[in-house]
Formats: C-alpha cells, sequence, structure tokens
C-alpha cells in the first residue's frame, strides 16, 4: 500500500508545474525568470517600480522544487543563503505560508508566490510559467 | 559621545521597548561549536591575527567556537534597531562577550539601504557575516585572504544601492567612519592602539544570479602606537634616523586595500575565488594573496578544495636596517603562507550544518606564517576541524 502511495505522490510531483502567481489586479504582468530570481534572493524588492512581496510555501515538496528549477539552487543553499541576508540585517526571515495563508496574503496586491499550476484561482493571473 | 556608549543606550532602549513593541521586535541566535587539531605542536594554529590561543598538538575549541545573537527592533515600515553580539575566545585568551555590530537601518523600498552606527567593513565577501558558520561552506574562510586588515567593523554610515540593468543586477555600497581598537602583536607579546580615520571605502558587486563579480576599495589615515613603538621611533628620532623612522613608523599612514572576487553558482557547481591586496607604508608591511575554492553540490552534501597563498610584497625576514629592534619587529610581520583545504559541508535541516575539513599550511620565509611560531625556519602544519553550526 505504501509503495503505490509512494508512487502516485512521486506521479503527482512529476506532473505538478511551478508557476509564479499574483493577484488579478495586481499591475505585475509577465516577469522573466531572471527578475523572480532576484526578487526571490532579495537583490532587489521593486519590479519595474513596483514593490513586490514575495512569499514562501511551506509544502516541502514545492518549495524544493522552486528552488531547483526555479532559482537554480537545492533547498539547502537556499536556506544557507537566507541565513546570509538575516544575519547579516538585509531581510527578517519570510515565514513559509500553508496554503490558507498564502491565499489570503495573494489577496494583497503585488504579493507573489510560486503554486503548482494545477492549483490556480480564478482570482489569480500567472508572471512566471516555465516552458 | 563615544561610539559604545551609543550602543549601550540602543541595547537599554532596544530592552525597554521591547513590551511596546513585541510584535516588531525580533530575537534570533546562531553559532558554532567547533574543534581544530594541528599536529605541528611548534604553532598555534588560529583563525585570525586576533587570537592567542588555538591548537598546537592538541584539539582546542577555541578557534571557531562562538555563539550569537542578533536582535531587531523594527520601529516601522522604513526604519529599523539592529544589534548583534557575540561571545568568543578573544585575543587575551579570555571568553567574552561584544557587541559585534549595531545600527539604525533605513531602508526606503526603493532598494536604498542606508545604516548609521557600528557596521561591519566590506572587504570581503563573507565580511558581513563571517561568524555566521551555517551560511558559510567553510568553517573559516582563508586566513591568506581574510586575515589581511585587522579590523572588522568601524563606526560611521553606510548606503547601499541596488538596482538591475536589463538582466543583470547591480549593488553599489559606500562606506565612511573612523575605528579604535586594540590590536595585539602576540609574536612580540605587544597590543598597538590604533586609530582609523577618514575611512572610506566603495564596492561594487554586479553579476546575475549564477555568476558575480565584486571589486572593493578602501582607504584610510592609521595611527598604531603602543609604548615600545612610541619608544623605537622616538628613539630613531632622537639618533638622528629620521628617514628609516618616517619610512616605517605607523602614524597617519594613507593605507589602501584593493580587493577583487568572482562567484560562481551554477549547476550544482560552485566556485568562489578572491584576492586582496593591502597596501600600508610602515613596519605593518604589504601582504597580499587569493584563494580559490570549488565546490559541488550532491544536494544536502557540498565536498569541497581550496587553494590560498598569501605573501609579502617585500620578504621582511630579509629586513637589516642595522637596528636590532626594528628588525625584530619587521621580521614578525612575515604572514607569507600557502595552503590547501579539502572538506566537506552537510546540511542537517534548516537550523543546524556539520563541516569538516582538512588543512595543509606551508608558511613561507623565516619568521613567516599567520600561526604563531618561535621558529625562525618554517615547518608545515596539518590541520583538522569539525564544526557543528546552528541557527534559529
Amino acid at each position: 500500500m505504501k509503495i503505490i502511495f509512494s508512487l502516485l505522490l512521486g506521479m503527482h510531483l512529476l506532473n505538478a508545474q511551478i508557476v509564479v502567481v499574483t493577484n488579478k489586479n495586481s499591475q505585475l504582468n509577465n516577469i522573466p525568470k531572471e527578475i523572480i530570481q532576484y526578487i526571490y534572493l532579495a537583490k532587489i524588492d521593486k519590479i519595474e517600480s513596483i514593490k513586490v512581496e514575495p512569499i514562501l510555501s511551506d509544502d516541502k515538496n514545492l518549495h524544493n522544487e522552486f528552488c531547483n528549477h526555479i532559482l537554480s539552487k537545492s533547498e539547502s543553499q537556499y536556506n544557507s543563503y537566507w541565513a546570509r541576508l538575516v544575519f547579516t540585517g538585509r531581510k527578517p526571515i519570510s515565514k513559509r505560508l500553508d496554503w490558507q495563508d498564502l491565499v489570503k496574503k495573494l489577496q494583497v496586491p503585488n504579493t507573489i508566490a510560486y503554486i503548482d499550476k494545477n492549483d490556480l484561482r480564478n482570482e489569480w493571473k500567472i508572471i512566471y510559467e516555465e516552458n | 559621545m563615544k561610539i559604545k556608549n551609543i550602543l549601550h543606550k540602543i541595547t537599554i532602549f532596544l530592552l525597554s521597548t521591547l513590551p511596546a513593541y513585541s510584535n516588531e521586535f525580533d530575537i534570533k541566535t546562531f553559532g558554532t561549536i567547533g574543534g581544530v587539531y594541528n599536529d605541528n605542536s611548534n604553532y598555534i594554529y588560529r583563525k585570525d591575527i586576533f587570537q592567542k590561543d588555538g591548537s598546537s598538538g592538541n584539539l582546542s575549541f577555541k578557534t571557531d567556537t562562538l555563539i550569537g545573537l542578533q536582535t531587531t527592533l523594527n520601529i516601522n515600515e522604513k526604519f529599523s534597531l539592529l544589534l548583534q553580539g557575540i561571545v568568543n575566545n578573544d585575543y587575551n585568551d579570555e571568553i567574552k562577550a561584544k557587541i559585534d555590530w549595531g545600527y539604525l537601518k533605513y531602508d526606503s523600498g526603493e532598494n536604498i539601504i542606508v545604516k548609521v552606527g557600528r557596521i561591519r567593513t566590506p572587504y570581503y565577501k563573507n565580511s558581513d557575516n563571517l561568524n555566521v558558520g551555517y551560511s558559510n561552506l567553510m568553517i573559516r574562510e582563508s586566513v591568506e585572504v581574510y586575515g589581511q586588515v585587522p579590523f572588522s567593523s568601524y563606526n560611521g554610515i553606510e548606503a547601499i544601492y541596488s538596482n538591475i540593468i536589463d538582466k543583470y543586477f547591480y549593488t553599489l555600497q559606500a562606506n565612511y567612519g573612523k575605528e579604535n581598537l586594540t590590536v595585539p602583536i602576540h609574536s612580540l607579546n605587544q597590543k598597538a592602539n590604533v586609530e582609523v580615520n577618514d575611512l572610506y571605502a566603495v564596492n561594487l558587486t554586479f553579476g546575475t544570479t549564477a555568476l558575480q563579480a565584486r571589486v572593493t576599495y578602501l582607504n584610510a589615515d592609521i595611527t598604531a602606537s603602543s609604548l615600545s613603538l612610541d619608544q623605537l621611533f622616538g628613539g630613531l628620532r632622537a639618533y638622528g634616523l629620521n628617514e628609516l623612522a618616517d619610512k616605517y613608523e605607523f602614524k597617519d599612514k594613507k593605507s589602501e586595500y584593493l580587493g577583487f572576487g568572482l562567484f560562481l553558482d551554477y549547476n550544482n557547481i560552485i566556485f568562489s575565488g578572491e584576492c586582496g591586496h593591502r597596501k600600508i607604508p610602515s613596519f605593518f608591511a604589504n601582504v597580499h594573496g587569493y584563494s580559490a575554492t570549488l565546490g559541488y553540490s550532491f544536494d544536502k552534501l557540498i565536498p569541497f578544495a581550496t587553494y590560498a597563498k598569501s605573501k609579502m610584497d617585500v620578504a621582511t625576514y630579509e629586513a637589516n636596517t642595522g637596528v636590532y629592534a626594528l628588525d625584530a619587529l619587521l621580521r614578525a610581520q612575515n604572514l607569507a603562507q600557502s595552503s590547501e583545504t579539502i572538506g566537506m559541508k552537510y546540511y542537517i535541516n534548516e537550523h543546524f550544518d556539520i563541516k569538516f575539513q582538512y588543512e595543509h599550511v606551508v608558511p613561507k620565509g623565516d619568521y613567516g606564517s599567520y600561526h604563531l611560531s618561535t621558529l625562525q625556519k618554517p615547518q608545515e602544519l596539518n590541520v583538522f576541524s569539525f564544526a557543528l553550526d546552528f541557527i534559529f
């Protein structure tokens, strides 16, 4: 049973396509991958004069996939990178949000989050999608 | 008002306002429990020139072990007060607590940050986070580059501007301030009072998320004095050796540091290269050095190898000024050495990592090396280290 469950979970992850979304009322539209990276690496906090708040998911697999595919870093390297930012006074540690909090937070315009494309809601729009 | 008083007042302010700002007040801790074994008992292996004790044919926990605390008070969306203190083994071989840095930060939300207070000097890529082991790959950075300049913080102001051009980012950092500190000269069992005035630095980092380059320039007027130094140079002048005194006395000397760095983090390949050149026209002789690290990330495990080398611009151990005391002082400045390191970092989770590394150190020239010894002719060192880093 456990093996079947693991296989199903694995298949689900294989099918998961990560997209970066924001509220439909946001002024943000298509954003290049490099800019998404700079925002999540805290190199910049504005895109085209718009202040952006990036949020992190507490879904471990999703977060891992995001680090690997969008940021091109392992999750552990990303942790290390954040430790560097936090303990040099640059940025506070962003709390990883569960799904409900993430949905709530995305009501605020110009907040961005990465999700599985299958979970996309009507009130959101995709600003980055890996081809 | 002295900066220590200001920091003291900031600490009291942070603590007294804690109840009122409980939602905006944040405390974080970090630290390292590290052990070092150096197989050559003729040398005391140490992290930097400030340390007095370390490993000398024994297992020492003094070199890398430390605990740190960081407090942040967010006054409003743009202003915050930050303070970081550490407890470690100091240059008197005593375990002491000290405030490492603390400042008022203004974050414009427009990619501009301004800090006023006690600030880390931005010589190297990891200047700011040297004490936070969890954020670094190696247990300690190569002393051949990171050990060149004997002060790590100053009192003053820093402005940082970051932005992007097309697909490239850049960060421009400017610093101005001053610093007073005591620098131990362990090899001569002396201490020098050092005054750093009109310190200014500029730092430019640019590149992509995968490849970054960094250049730093720092300039300051520095004076180092102590009873024995004053006697030595006063004596030279009394005997009419003004030229010699002018050349080597460390008084209001325009001092410079120039550093370059290149960093790659691409497809699990990690490369880090830094080089630096210290120019201080005095007995505290000019030195240059570089280090290169190559690693590969197997998810949680990162093995790495490093080569580093430092060299004096002019070999101080050949000093022959005709004044015995001055020659002894000059010889003690020899920091020439090379080292090869292999090691690994393993991330346990988002709070802990463990590291192991082996370092082979080859001092160059008489009285050479960053590590303390009374030997004239250099000997090699084999150094084994482990560390457990944590953040909360």
